[in-house]
């Protein structure tokens, strides 16, 4: 998988930088906050049909 | 900080009597709310849908999110007036339903998200966006209002 662009160095070494590191501030922000709802809003909802199958079963068995 | 006082103040508030009262006004007031879900929801999926690549590929991302947009801002001004008359009718059950505070909690992120990151976000260009950045936004943006809608829904079977 190609990871992203490729710095050259005075030594003439490259290091592969991650797409990561090419996004800017707002970018980074953006991914962390979505990520973050995505992480919270999977949680909240895996629970609420937890409770839920729970309550079926208690009535129906 | 309390908000029971607040609560049982807009209930008993001449905007809370008019909907207890008047059951016509009342349904309205839900009929419209219903409204400006389905147009804020509508505007939601164009621009989300978009930038996933999924409808519309021929109208660039650019002219999609920023037509979409306009609309939005009026579904959701339409929403929080609706919804505040509806909530002060029925305040106090309001306050005691676990899913009313989810709804609430949903909303205020859901208008953060858009007006403090994917808004400034969009307003480049998007071929310049990291297309990662792109598509998780756009995920996150359908999931956080189908939970408003979803939490907003499940009020009415609590």
């Amino acid at each position: 998988m190609q990871m992203g662009y490729l710095a050259a160095y005075e030594d003439g070494g490259i290091k592969v930088k991650s797409k990561l590191s090419k996004m800017d501030t707002l970018e980074r922000v953006a991914l962390g906050f979505s990520v973050s709802i995505l992480i919270v809003a999977g949680i909240y909802w895996v629970g609420q049909i937890n409770s839920v199958m729970e309550l079926l079963k208690m009535a129906y068995g | 900080m309390e908000l029971l006082p607040f609560f049982e103040w807009m209930e008993a508030s001449l905007l809370g009597t008019l909907g207890k009262t008047y059951g016509g006004v009342y349904a309205i007031g839900q009929s419209l709310h219903l409204m400006a879900l389905a147009l804020l929801g509508g505007t939601v999926l164009v621009t989300d849908l978009r930038l996933l690549n999924v409808i519309l590929r021929d109208v660039p991302s650019e002219v999609v999110a920023d037509s979409a947009h306009r609309w939005f801002k009026v579904a959701v001004a339409a929403i929080m007036a609706t919804g505040i008359f509806m909530a002060a009718a029925v305040a106090l059950r309001m306050y005691y339903n676990e899913f009313f505070w989810a709804k609430m909690i949903a909303l205020f992120v859901g208008i953060l998200f858009v007006f403090g990151i994917k808004r400034p976000l969009l307003r480049r260009t998007h071929a310049e966006i990291n297309p990662i950045v792109l598509k998780s936004v756009a995920i996150a943006s359908i999931v956080l209002w189908f939970s408003v809608a979803a939490t907003g829904r499940w009020i009415g079977f609590s």
